[in-house]
């Protein structure tokens, strides 16, 4: 009797094991199926596994790219590079001369020439937004709102430099990797706009013609950044290679920032009283504005003489700037505002001191 | 048990495909760690000099150079003494102050001591060497280590920023400029002359200098920036190079021979078309007409394989020179008329001296007297 | 169940960890790496470093006579045989020094050179002390149609002449873009079409040097960059000539030739999406062959053709005189495929150089103007030879020897003292088959036997007879007759062979007269070798290799006549088979073909092949010799 009854257990409890285990065993199934396929699909983004990852980044990247042909200036063939933004057509490039003329081209990868018309430009980050008619929905890079791409990492710079590539042709890829990102003052020569801004400086050689406006991408296929146009450090006098970065571009995109503030991108808010600050501080004027700057005097009871700065103190540093010469103070201690506190860094004899000090009004 | 095969089955499968997709973009982010490891490793070692007045510039050129930026320029400091090396590439401005922010963010005044404008590096010194970063964990790699092909990140300021810019980049060659420098593709420029050449792992390659081999002039080879020709002066070579630069004294010079030169008319050796009064040259014997044939027991073609003999030799230093006189002197107008004329092969010591000075270079580490 | 849902767990947690395999992770302080990050970093940087070292000994620095100038160059074989561009040549001379790593210095002289797409073949000169077994470094041309855009890439040479020792400097970058075009400068001069563009640091001095994959192998000879205001410094852009297009010239620079580059003499334009020829000179080749105006191209050698662009980029690829062949659609919708042989793309002649003056021994040595002069003078000459004519025999013939010598060796070794009786059935087209039995020797005599006939060789003199119809014995005296080689080569049996026979004489063909590499062509859709023998009476015999310079395969076509497209036929060699134990390959099939289309006319297939003693196939060459004698029993 308790045999029978205990095979009558054994046998429910494997029956309603085989019943569990039949769940489970779909249930399995269907995770497995999907591991395979994300595996799979992932193998393919990632070119099976290849020695290199790079060839299968840059072919899956040319679609989405455009040659920008507008008008040429003297010699000079106007063309430049572009970036899609949008599947209706949305194009992104630099800002330039190119722009002005009464047609601008753009061809894409599949050979495709369409007219295109000039959205929206921005003089001082120097971009601007283009819009085609494409016929069809183009592949696009999104334009991420948070920073892509840290220090080392490696990018590649697409870009149409030389004009190489002509209609279907697929534009030129470079290696290199992200060398800093930095806000940097830079200008393209002494009688242009000074280009101010957040900048992703790279050691690919982007700074070549026709290559403003190209694509600069992480391993992931990640936008990072447009090639900027050509300019020049202030601080090296030498070209360097850099890119917008992508928010910078996201907020130009969804016309977040106009005209006038992204002239004041990097100034200070606080403008009203600027230059009405004074320090008390009579710098040594005989010689040129780029001479060091030597205090000649301090007028009596200004925040200066407070400090008891004496002749033939050099002014190093004043509010975290380095002070290299009359001009360069002239210019920090311009935009200082009265009864605010900022750093003075200044040299006496063989030594380095620092102090806080408080502008007042001028009298 | 079908569904137990069915699960072995699945993860036997399964690891290839993780392995195979991993390897290739596995090796893009880990070597990106890499360079922002190593990069971090070295950090401590940076310094930015800053430099205050000196030279304005004459219609935009200093010393016939055309004058470069103004900023921030690169230094590594070498130990808690506060002996910085860099390059004298960044003191081309003949600067009256000169300050320089470790890594710490603290700013110390410094002095220039030694230099060396054959390899165009010299030392600075900070007096204030309380609590100086530790650099005493960054090692220095062996230039018999190196390998052509092997990674090599240039770091520097130059930009303005306060954390350096890198650059990757290959080692290129080994021996170059007379086996004083390396070579490397990683972009070189001034914003990182006199800043570090790293390796992958963080070690010290050595210091970036513009260089070129046929002339010594103090910026030249700055023409080839950020063009993948770049050169750097490996360290554990300058050891006794830097304890010699210590001494605020020290001046090297590159060699300077004093010969002009037009192709040659024999088949062997360097035709002298003239000979620079008062210069290595005349005071080893050498004369108009003359040809070098061997410099250092190595044959001498002509300028080009002259300078590189040059480039392994300092002013003061000396070694043999070998030439063919093929004029005769005699002031007996009779002797001239017989004599045949037979070339005498003569061998002669050389000592050579310092380049002249360009008009406009002064010695450009001692500023001018102010007030 | 517990099994089950740990198992579910291992799934889920291999899930979540594959896919977040991508990440890395580093802390905002300090980033680190862990041990498996810097062994995968190592191991890729020591790929690279070993890749260099498996080719940086086979680059050249060139440099002139006086070791003056610089340029560079790879040596591609053992013996020394280098690549180079030709405006490295131009700068430097028709010869001059060459250094290579370790400090070593080798003269070097110039074998053959392409103006319009910039190569050039000079011969590096192994020292007096070199032993017999010298062999230089080098490395082998690869394929550049697997070049992919992203694909890691090398450069070597000697920029700004940096080198003190004759290490080339290395440059690392990707691959830019392929199939790009860089026009040209002159008259059809330096022509990069279809080049590979590189964002590896090229400079002044980098020319004619290698560009490497990490496999090893030369995917291109770097050449032009694109320059910016700044001066002739690399800013990203360099160019590198295709390993491909430089295996098409390979041939044509090895004959010692001026190379022209290949025209169709037409020209084609892109309308409306297709590629359509819109000039064509109405005594081109291509016009002979079926071209008309208005026609559609479809593929070009092989590529389909979308852009005109993409034409040219090809053509340019191809050598004077190449065979190309194109699909086209004419404008009824019919589809043709044209196969013809290119025009050259002439060069400016330059003016005819004065002769060299005769120098005395009394005479001062040369100034440097006077030999700049005599440099100019030198190159002046090649550069004015008649372009596609051999330059200079004798070097064409030693190289034509080391070719052959290649296909030779393996052949020979261990095929002394043997004979071998191939039984075959052969077929003309539309007739019934017929046996024919060929008996060939290890020393290139044979002799061939069908129903009715008989051929032989005996190594001076070409006989036939006819066969006695009873009693199948070779009648003597006036039965037999001697054959000139012209008539010889006329006859399929015979030729086919001739053909297999030349493998065993040294030199191949003997018989014939000497063999030259005449220059570039296409077999069988694969890189050939073209060699001529030219008799007494001119008439020429062609025959052609397959293969690169490291390995050829056996001989591939044989053609009897002067012109190599008129319709006398020719005899293909195919489905070689290694007999006497793997040292000698014989070929089982043999077809006639008629042209450059080779149409088959007749295909000899083999039933089996045997080893006889040296006797019996002696017995039976000497019946054909004997004069007015009773024929011995067979």
């Amino acid at each position: 009797m308790l045999n029978r009854n205990q095979h009558n257990i054994k046998r429910s409890a494997s029956n309603s094991f085989a019943q569990s285990m039949g769940n489970s065993f779909r249930y399995l199934s269907f995770v497995a199926v999907v591991a395979t396929a994300l595996a799979c699909g992932c193998l393919i983004e990632n070119g099976f596994g290849q020695d290199n990852v790079l060839p299968g980044l840059i072919e899956r990247c040319q679609p989405k790219m455009a040659k920008i042909i507008g008008a040429g200036i003297g010699r000079v063939d106007g063309y430049a590079s572009g970036i899609v933004i949008g599947a209706d057509g949305l194009i992104l490039t630099s800002q330039g001369v190119f722009l002005d003329g009464r047609q601008v081209r753009v061809e894409l990868s599949d050979g495709g020439s369409y007219p295109a018309t000039i959205l929206r430009r921005n003089r001082t980050l120097q971009l601007a937004l283009l819009k085609i008619e494409p016929g069809r929905e183009l592949e696009y890079f999104k334009l991420s709102d948070q920073a892509i791409g840290k220090k080392g990492d490696w990018v590649v710079a697409i870009s149409n430099a030389f004009r190489v590539a002509n209609q279907s042709e697929p534009m030129s890829a470079m290696i290199g990797i992200i060398s800093l990102r930095s806000t940097i003052e830079a200008r393209l020569n002494d009688r242009d706009v000074a280009y101010q801004g957040p900048l992703v400086l790279i050691d690919a050689i982007t700074s070549n013609p026709g290559a403003s406006g190209g694509a600069v991408i992480n391993s992931q296929g990640q936008l990072v950044g447009m090639i900027g146009k050509l300019i020049n450090s202030s601080q090296t006098n030498i070209r360097i290679n850099y890119a917008v970065p992508n928010t910078t571009l996201k907020q130009f995109v969804d016309d977040k920032i106009n005209e006038a503030e992204s002239a004041n991108l990097s100034a200070s808010d606080d403008t009203k009283l600027a230059g009405q600050a004074d320090l008390g501080i009579v710098l040594f004027a005989v010689g040129s504005r780029n001479d060091p700057a030597y205090i000649d005097r301090v007028r009596r009871g200004t925040p200066a003489a407070k400090l008891r700065l004496k002749p033939d103190d050099l002014i190093v540093a004043l509010d975290g700037v380095q002070i290299g010469s009359v001009q360069e103070y002239q210019k920090v201690a311009d935009r200082l505002v009265p009864g605010v506190e900022v750093s003075i860094v200044f040299k006496r004899g063989s030594e380095l001191k620092r102090m806080e000090i408080t502008p007042q009004i001028k009298k | 048990m079908r569904k137990l095969l069915f699960i072995i089955f699945f993860f036997a499968f399964y690891s290839p495909i993780s392995d195979a997709l991993g390897q290739s973009a596995e090796t893009m982010q880990a070597t990106a760690q890499a360079f922002r490891a190593a990069v971090a490793s070295t950090e401590s070692m940076l310094v930015t000099i800053e430099s205050y007045g000196g030279v304005g510039t004459k219609q935009g050129k200093i010393g016939g150079i055309r004058k470069q930026g103004e900023g921030n320029t690169t230094g590594v400091l070498l130990g808690p003494d506060g002996f910085i090396i860099t390059s004298t590439f960044n003191f081309l401005t003949q600067p009256l102050i000169i300050t320089v922010v470790t890594s710490d963010g603290v700013r110390r005044v410094a002095r220039p001591i030694g230099r060396d404008d054959s390899r165009k590096i010299c030392l600075l010194k900070i007096e204030d060497t309380t609590d100086l970063p530790d650099v005493s964990d960054i090692e220095r790699v062996n230039v018999g280590d190196l390998r052509v092909g092997q990674w090599a990140l240039s770091l520097g300021v130059g930009y303005g920023d306060k954390s350096p810019a890198v650059s990757m980049g290959i080692i290129s060659a080994l021996n170059r400029i007379g086996g004083r420098a390396v070579q490397t593709d990683a972009n070189i420029s001034p914003a990182n002359y006199g800043g570090p050449l790293i390796d992958i792992q963080g070690r010290l390659i050595g210091i970036c200098v513009p260089l070129n081999p046929q002339s010594s002039a103090v910026a030249a080879g700055v023409e080839w920036y950020d063009s993948g020709i770049g050169f750097a002066i490996p360290l554990t070579q300058a050891d006794t190079l830097i304890e010699r630069l210590k001494d605020p004294e020290t001046r090297i010079h590159p060699a300077f021979l004093g010969v002009r030169s037009t192709p040659n008319t024999e088949g062997e050796g360097m035709f002298i078309e003239s000979v620079v009064p008062g210069s290595a040259a005349e005071n080893a014997g050498l004369e108009a007409q003359d040809i070098i044939l061997e410099l250092n027991e190595k044959n001498v073609s002509d300028m080009l394989t002259l300078k590189q003999i040059l480039n392994r030799f300092e002013s003061g230093t000396e070694t043999q020179i070998k030439f063919l006189r093929t004029t005769s002197r005699s002031d007996d107008e009779q002797e001239e008329r017989e004599e045949v004329q037979q070339p005498k092969e003569i061998t002669a010591t050389v000592r050579f001296l310092p380049p002249p000075k360009p008009k406009e270079d002064v010695d450009l580490l001692e500023p001018p007297k102010i007030r | 169940m517990q099994t089950l849902k740990i198992l579910l767990a291992c799934f889920y947690s291999a899930l979540i960890l594959f896919t977040s395999s991508a990440t890395d992770d580093c802390s905002a302080e300090q980033p680190s790496l862990t041990d498996a990050q810097r062994k995968t970093v190592l191991e890729f940087q020591q790929r690279r470093i070993d890749a260099v070292d498996q080719v940086i000994n086979s680059v050249v620095a060139i440099y002139d006579q006086d070791r003056g100038g610089g340029g560079s160059g790879v040596v591609i074989t053992p013996t020394g045989i280098t690549l180079t561009n030709h405006h490295v040549i131009i700068g430097a001379g028709v010869e001059g020094w060459g250094g290579m790593a370790g400090d070593k210095m080798y003269r070097w002289k110039l074998i053959g050179t392409d103006p319009g797409g910039d190569v050039s073949l000079i011969q590096m000169i192994a020292n007096e002390d070199a032993g017999e077994d010298f062999k230089f470094p080098f490395t082998p041309l690869g394929d550049s149609d697997t070049v992919k855009v992203g694909d890691w890439a090398l450069a070597m040479g000697n920029p700004f002449i940096l080198t003190e020792d004759q290490s080339p400097t290395v440059t690392l970058g990707i691959v830019s873009g392929v199939k790009r075009y860089q026009s040209g400068a002159g008259k059809n001069q330096l022509v990069y079409g279809n080049c590979i563009q590189v964002d590896s640091s090229i400079n002044p001095g980098n020319s004619g040097g290698p560009l490497f994959n990490f496999s090893g192998e030369v995917i291109g000879i770097n050449g032009r960059g694109s320059f910016q205001d700044r001066g002739r410094v690399n800013v990203g852009l360099g160019y590198a000539i295709s390993s491909n297009q430089i295996k098409n010239f390979i041939p044509e620079l090895l004959a010692t030739k001026l190379v022209e580059h290949g025209t169709l003499d037409a020209n084609f334009s892109d309308r409306r999406g297709k590629v359509v020829c819109s000039t064509l000179s109405v005594d081109s080749p291509a016009a002979a062959a079926g071209l008309t105006l208005g026609d559609e191209m479809l593929e070009f050698e092989g590529v389909p053709i979308s852009t005109a662009n993409e034409f040219t980029n090809l053509i340019c690829t191809l050598p004077e005189g190449w065979p190309a062949r194109m699909k086209i659609r004419k404008p009824d919708g019919a589809e043709v495929a044209i196969q013809l042989r290119l025009l050259g793309l002439p060069y400016a002649r330059p003016s005819k150089p004065p002769p060299p003056k005769k120098r005395k021994d009394s005479d001062p040595p040369p100034t440097e103007q006077e030999k700049a002069q005599r440099r100019k003078i030198e190159m002046a000459r090649v550069l004015s030879a008649q372009p596609g004519t051999v330059r200079n025999r004798s070097l064409n013939r030693v190289y034509a020897d080391q070719l052959l010598n290649l296909w030779q060796q393996p052949m020979l070794e261990g095929s002394r003292e043997r004979c071998w009786r191939l039984e075959d059935r052969m077929r003309y087209n539309g007739q019934q088959p017929v046996n024919l039995t060929t008996w060939i020797c290890a020393d290139g005599r044979f002799f061939v036997q069908s129903e009715t006939l008989v051929w032989t060789f005996d190594g001076d003199l070409f006989r036939q007879a006819t066969i006695n119809r009873q009693d199948g014995s070779i009648p003597e005296g006036k039965f037999i007759t001697t054959l000139t080689p012209v008539e010889a080569k006329l006859k399929f049996e015979i030729l086919q062979a001739i053909a297999m026979s030349a493998g065993f004489q040294i030199p191949p063909f003997s018989a014939m007269g000497d063999v030259m590499i005449d220059g570039a062509d296409l077999c069988g859709n694969r890189n050939a070798y073209r060699f001529v023998i030219e008799d007494q009476n001119d008439d020429a015999l062609y025959f052609w290799l397959t293969g690169t310079m490291h390995s050829l395969s056996p001989l591939v076509l044989a053609k009897c006549s002067a012109d190599l497209d008129c319709e006398d036929s020719g005899v293909t060699l195919e489905d070689w088979k290694t007999v006497a134990q793997g040292s000698c390959a014989l070929p089982r099939i043999r077809r006639n073909v008629r042209g450059l289309s080779a149409e088959v006319l007749a295909t000899i297939t083999n039933q089996s092949i045997t080893k006889v003693p040296l006797k019996e196939f002696e017995q039976r060459l000497n019946l054909m010799s004997k004069q007015g004698k009773e024929p011995d029993a067979q």
